[in-house]
């Protein structure tokens, strides 16, 4: 595949996260003129909630990047010449031919230019308006005007117009004129010879189980909420705490497949990565405060790639993690000590466990993605994208691509491996035509 | 509010809770809902007759709502019990088109949909009653505790019932604080409290019933406030610490109306001196 051939290649990458930025870095590295289009005000996907993945507990995703990167693969896609970012904006429909589709992207106003932005964090700061922040589910605060992410290289400030009351504080607190509450949102046409979807996934609402009572009791938090706590930008700077008091919690219980493997949500898949993220976030426990017990409740262990077993057996045997199997039915919390009592069984028999904190592992959700429909993008029942059997990346539209979580709920490693497989097929079906 | 509804009685309105027909029947009249006895009902098969046959549990409340859609208004059904088997034929009939057209023609009737299957809590915890309601309260239960308990059958399964809030419902809650009370949130509104094994099996239903009352009692509530005629006799004659109201006395109390001082005295726990 020679890098001239590719020059005059313009392709399109939906979803700035984890498949989204590899497959763009590739795509670009190879030549292809890249748009890199997200939906929210700054490229990243999951990449800002996660300090560490598994198996490594460390940051580790240098591996995006198809040559050793002189910086975080994440700063690199703003770096690179041959890939532009379009933030704010989402295709609401797409039409043509491979070689030949025509992109209107819908933009969202996001009320701060991006460019003039220094992030100095003023405006934040004069804001009036005090929201539950959907970036840790509600865990903190934000304003109406905020930083959509921590950890942003540059910007990713928005303006939330539906709770903006227009009073108008943070125009005259901007040192650099970025804001306009006057925005609107536009659309814009983009052409593009192939199109690689990497929309990914959310994770199912911790309200979608009420018997667990996540929004009910204060000490029930959902695995987002538990990932802001053990990350060093969150509201705790890395400690664990139970929201009812703050206290340092004791005794620690996790949920699993919460909005999965569960059809009476209506979600009958595995989201395969809960297993592994609730061993990590355990071990993260256990590491920060030693004296804390943390029980894992499980249906099944499921460890889907290499040397996930042995990464089992440390939190076992190194930090001695319970792990135990029992579906949990209910969550009742003690009203004076707002202790969170559930009932498991110990073969046959049932146990009532009184613990300081519950964590509920949260399943993956599809997208939504507006112009499927009127694609003809097959979807599986659960929405996710329906790829050919043996060719992985390709989906039922010609010229279409797609790769991670997208076609089905998986991890970063596997993420990376199918992303950077769709950027050669895409390069592939290019070279053909 | 010249509402005209049908009204399924049920057996449990003329044994063990006379006190909670009198005083739905009360409040009722208060609010200016008119309710006519649905002709020629029959026994909604309760808690015996799906464990013995499922087409005969669906063949009975398939007769009632036949009978229901003959008069062709809303039908109202006070007991949880009645309410679940009644809400499940409707079920049966909306879902399984075998099924409807065989009940059709036995019972010889034309099954529309248009009749819905009411309980009370859905009757009279309408979000659009409840100015009326507040109008209506002459003395509030002002600084009485009160938790809500809901049990199984007006909320759960939600496909059934239609209740999105299933494992959390508000409805009473929310009733009980615009009649004045404090209402406190509580981890057993939907718990079970033994149901018929109240009768073939105490010892489990007490053990159900003190982890019901425990948690009442942990959480301060005075009293306890059901919409079931099961769950209010479970829970009533198993215990000693806590007083179980029926939400329709609640309200006939806080409308000062009907013979409250005879319904008191029909529960284990006397309530009386709540008020």
């Amino acid at each position: 595949m020679c890098v001239d051939k590719q020059k005059n290649n313009k392709v399109m990458v939906v979803g700035g996260g984890f498949a989204g930025m590899t497959a763009a870095l590739q795509l670009a590295e190879q030549g292809c003129a890249v748009t890199l289009v997200e939906k929210e005000a700054a490229i990243g996907g999951f990449f800002p909630l996660l300090d560490n993945t598994f198996p490594t507990n460390s940051c580790g995703v240098c591996f995006l990047s198809p040559k050793q990167p002189a910086y975080c693969p994440f700063v690199e896609c703003r770096l690179h010449e041959n890939l532009e970012i379009k933030v704010g904006s989402l295709p609401r429909k797409i039409s043509g031919e491979p070689g030949n589709f025509k992109v209107t992207l819908r933009v969202d106003p996001l009320g701060v230019d991006q460019e003039k932005c220094i992030d100095c964090g003023d405006c934040s700061a004069v804001c009036p308006v005090s929201v539950l922040y959907e970036f840790s589910d509600g865990l903190e605060e934000r304003a109406a005007i905020y930083k959509q992410y921590p950890k942003m290289v540059k910007a990713g400030y928005r303006i939330d117009f539906e709770q903006c009351t227009r009073c108008g504080a943070c125009v005259d607190a901007c040192p650099v004129g970025a804001i306009n509450l006057d925005a609107e949102a536009a659309e814009e046409e983009v052409e593009s010879d192939a199109i690689l979807l990497t929309p990914g996934f959310s994770l199912v609402d911790g309200g979608l189980k009420g018997e667990y009572g996540f929004g009910r009791y204060a000490n029930v938090v959902s695995s987002r909420q538990l990932e802001r706590m053990i990350s060093y930008s969150g509201p705790s700077q890395g400690q664990v705490y139970a929201p009812a008091d703050g206290s340092k919690p004791q005794r620690v219980a996790f949920i699993q497949c919460v909005g999965s493997r569960d059809i009476s949500c209506g979600r009958g898949y595995c989201s395969s990565v809960c297993c592994m993220y609730a061993t990590k976030q355990a071990m993260f426990i256990r590491e920060r405060s030693p004296e804390t017990e943390v029980v894992v409740y499980y249906m099944d262990l499921r460890g889907m790639g290499k040397g996930y077993e042995k990464y089992f057996n440390r939190a076992r045997e190194e930090f001695k993690i319970n792990y135990r199997r029992s579906m949990i039915s209910t969550v009742k919390e003690d009203p004076q000590s707002h202790k969170l009592r559930l009932i498991y069984d110990d073969g046959g028999k049932f146990i009532e466990d009184e613990v300081d904190l519950v964590v509920l592992s949260l399943g993956f959700d599809a997208p939504k993605l507006d112009f499927a429909a009127d694609l003809g993008l097959e979807l599986d029942d659960y929405g996710f994208c329906r790829t050919a059997e043996f060719s992985p990346s390709k989906t039922s539209v010609p010229g279409v691509f797609a790769a991670g979580a997208f076609c089905g709920p998986k991890d970063i490693p596997e993420t990376v491996m199918e992303a950077a497989g769709a950027a050669d097929a895409l390069l592939v079906s290019l070279s053909d035509s | 509010m010249g509402e005209t509804y049908s009204y399924y009685p049920g057996c449990t309105s003329h044994s063990t809770a006379v006190e909670y027909i009198e005083a739905s029947l009360a409040v009722i009249d208060a609010l200016g809902i008119g309710l006519n006895e649905l002709p020629d009902w029959c026994c909604c098969g309760a808690a015996s007759a799906h464990n013995l046959s499922t087409s005969l549990a669906l063949g009975l409340s398939a007769f009632n709502l036949a009978e229901a859609h003959k008069v062709g208004v809303d039908l109202v059904i006070p007991c949880a019990g009645c309410y679940g088997n009644l809400a499940q034929a409707d079920y049966v009939m909306r879902h399984d088109e075998k099924e409807r057209q065989r009940f059709e023609k036995e019972l010889d009737f034309k099954y529309d949909g248009q009749v819905k299957m009411l309980s009370l809590v859905d009757l009279l915890a309408r979000e659009e009653l409840r100015p009326a309601i507040r109008e209506r309260v002459k003395k509030p239960l002002t600084g009485l505790k009160v938790v809500c308990y809901y049990g199984c059958a007006i909320v759960r399964p939600a496909a059934i019932t239609g209740v999105d809030d299933s494992e959390n419902p508000q409805r009473i809650d929310k009733m009980m604080a615009d009649l004045g009370a404090e209402v406190i949130d509580w981890s057993c509104k939907v718990d079970c409290c033994g149901a018929d094994l109240g009768l073939t099996d105490a010892e489990k239903t007490t053990k159900l019933v003190n982890k019901i009352v425990d948690y009442a009692v942990a959480a301060g509530a005075d009293c306890l406030v059901t919409s079931c005629a099961l769950c209010e006799a479970n829970i009533d004659i198993r215990q000693q610490r806590l007083p179980i109201l029926f939400f329709t006395e609640m309200m006939a109390e806080a409308f000062q109306i009907g013979n409250r001082q005879r319904w008191w005295k029909k529960h284990f726990n006397n309530p009386a001196n709540l008020f």
